[in-house]
């Protein structure tokens, strides 16, 4: 029985751990908790957790004063989702944030409480609600939809002379599953032929896109984790065979796409932290809020590398110039 | 009452997952066969499930459909390794790239939401509602009279005629063949059966959590793995028949690898040690037995 004797050893130091974890973690006299929930760290959704702490501080909800955060992470493990929400629930938060679509899957089955998605590119299709413009009970967020018609206007604006559009995604995330399909709905009607790349994780991205080089005339990276993380290698097959590059947030044009119209992660959590504070005043049905991102971000140096000159009412139109790229 | 939740969360996931340890614990120590496919059948199991079940196939039609695909990339992996002499390994590797592709194929996406849809714990949920603190009492014990109809059947099979010579063609191919037992076959056979499990597994999970996703498999062999290690080292093996031994410890090890999880996620471990953590946890689990197995290398290699 001596290793029975350990195992209830080991079960009681785990105890001790966590109860003294929960004590020390006290929220403070008629405080709020707010539990935030995602699957990966990655610097957008970093920019949504802190611009919704920060917003939530401008209407009043001070962290260590009047409310206090419990913040987990999957570590991009999926079925680490059900765990953290199952976790969260039990903890008695005023409201769960949820950033990304399986978290907020995850978060929205399990609570009992008001629950807000951040970062969830068709919450519709995702089942989260049933639609955009109406309020449901206890459950709001933000949605991340790429403006993608406007990008491509962007992509026909710069280059003109495009026609064979080579885009990389991975087939293996909703976010790029629903740009994919945006973007083959609007490529026809600007004039441009897509060619599909896929690439199912970032080592991919560069033998994928070496692979589209003498059959496209412009690359574009779609919404998705993967491919933005392997933006290095994409960057270097279009500089080498002078093609250029297309991107879809301000973060990948400062590493060197050459230009993006991009919805503002910033704002996303700036809006997502209105939604948190509504709900902690007692709200109980608002609608979800769609970002329709407008800023124009462009990289002067890429342009040159990539053998582009950007128009002068394009330049002037931007909300960010890069000169460099960004190491 | 709030220590309480990592132990209830840990248990839960635990008995969730435990048919994938299980899946695995039984191609591994029955049929002698690393079976990798595990990670491939499982998320295969939830995505067969989640479209059926959307477009309004009964429950007790959709998941038999979805353990029968799990079973068909498990035949697939002993084909290749009986047919083509593929390595163990490289087969099951080959299946779980098809099981991905195929899954987004059915799935036509990466992921669908199943909140709303009803589930086999809808009954239970309902009564955990007056329970304090969210403990998943009823789920819990509804698993574990799941898992015990499973074991039971298992083991009823596991002695039917069928179910030795399975057991004869995994421990000793030599004396199978002797005995004029067909070998491949046996194997197709057995891992068709064992990667049903694991895609009643994925089933289980996603009618838990709301949504099946292509990317749910991932980790789930290297977790699988572990749990199976945790619950042979806690189990005393010498007191049951080895193929009980082998269920009981897959079950035990599940479960006690989620609640080191749960507790891991309890603390708020930074994303970065989280994995650590767990591995650490492992090896303290292995460490306990080490010194009196000896080494350890030699068991694997059994």
């Amino acid at each position: 029985m001596g290793r029975l004797a350990k195992i209830l050893g080991v079960i009681a130091v785990l105890t001790v751990v966590a109860i003294v974890v929960s004590k020390h973690a006290a929220t403070p006299r008629g405080g709020k908790v707010v539990a935030i929930a995602t699957l990966m760290a990655h610097p957008a959704l970093d920019a949504v957790q802190r611009n919704l702490v920060k917003e939530l501080e401008r209407q009043g909800f001070v962290e260590g004063k009047n409310v206090r955060y419990v913040v987990r992470n999957a570590n991009g493990q999926v079925q680490l989702a059900s765990n953290i929400a199952n976790e969260l629930s039990a903890q008695g938060s005023d409201v769960i944030v949820a950033i990304t679509t399986p978290m907020a899957q995850a978060v929205a089955k399990s609570a009992r409480g008001p629950v807000v998605f951040a970062a969830v590119t068709d919450p519709v299709g995702a089942g989260l609600i049933s639609s955009v413009d109406k309020g449901e009970v206890l459950i709001t967020g933000t949605s991340d939809a790429w403006p993608y018609e406007d990008q491509l206007k962007l992509i026909r604006k710069i280059t003109p002379a495009v026609k064979r559009l080579g885009v990389l995604y991975n087939p293996g995330e909703a976010a790029s599953q629903f740009g994919i399909k945006e973007i083959r709905r609007f490529a026809p009607s600007l004039g441009f032929e897509l060619i599909e790349g896929a690439a199912s994780s970032t080592n991919d991205v560069y033998p994928v896109a070496q692979n589209l080089v003498g059959r496209v005339d412009a690359l574009f990276l779609s919404s998705d984790n993967t491919v933005i993380g392997g933006v290095a290698a994409a960057v270097k097959v279009a500089v080498e065979h002078r093609i250029p590059l297309y991107v879809g947030d301000s973060g990948t044009v400062e590493k060197g796409g050459l230009a993006a119209v991009s919805v503002g992660y910033s704002e996303l959590g700036t809006e997502t932290g209105r939604l948190v504070a509504r709900m902690l005043n007692g709200e109980r049905s608002i609608p979800a809020v769609v970002a329709r991102g407008s800023e124009v971000y462009l990289n002067k140096k890429a342009a040159e590398l990539m053998g582009v000159s950007i128009p002068t009412e394009v330049l002037q139109s931007a909300t960010k110039v890069y000169d460099e790229i960004a190491k | 009452m709030s220590w309480i939740v990592p132990l209830d969360i840990g248990l839960l996931m635990g008995l969730l997952l435990a048919w994938a340890v299980l899946a695995l614990a039984l191609g591994f120590r029955l049929l002698d066969f690393p079976d990798l496919t595990v990670e491939g059948s499982f998320p295969l199991g939830a995505a067969v499930f989640a479209v059926l079940h959307r477009t309004g196939v009964p429950m007790l039609l959709s998941i038999p459909c979805a353990m029968l695909a799990g079973g068909l990339a498990g035949a697939l992996t002993g084909f290749l390794h009986v047919r083509f002499r593929l390595n163990k390994f490289l087969s099951g590797i080959i299946v779980i790239a098809i099981a991905y592709s195929l899954s987004l194929r059915i799935m036509g996406g990466s992921n669908i939401g199943l909140l709303g849809l009803s589930s086999v714990f809808d009954c239970v949920e309902r009564l955990e509602e007056s329970l304090p603190g969210g403990v998943h009492l009823w789920t819990a014990l509804l698993l574990v009279g799941f898992l015990l109809v499973g074991s039971t059947l298992i083991l009823g099979a596991l002695a039917t005629r069928t179910g030795l010579r399975l057991r004869v063609a995994g421990s000793n191919p030599n004396y199978a063949r002797a005995l004029g037992i067909n070998v491949p076959a046996n194997l197709v056979l057995g891992l068709a059966a064992t990667n049903c499990l694991a895609a009643l597994s994925g089933v289980l999970l996603a009618m838990h959590q709301g949504f099946a996703d292509v990317g749910m498999g991932q980790g789930v062999l290297i977790l699988a793995l572990a749990a199976m290690t945790i619950g042979e080292r806690l189990l005393p093996e010498k007191r049951l028949p080895f193929h009980a031994f082998v269920l009981v410890a897959a079950v035990v090890g599940s479960v006690a690898y989620q609640v080191v999880v749960a507790y891991a996620v309890r603390v708020g471990l930074a994303p970065t040690d989280l994995k650590l953590a767990t591995a650490v946890m492992v090896l303290a689990v292995v460490a306990l037995r080490v010194s009196r197995d000896g080494n350890l290398l030699s068991e694997v290699q059994q």
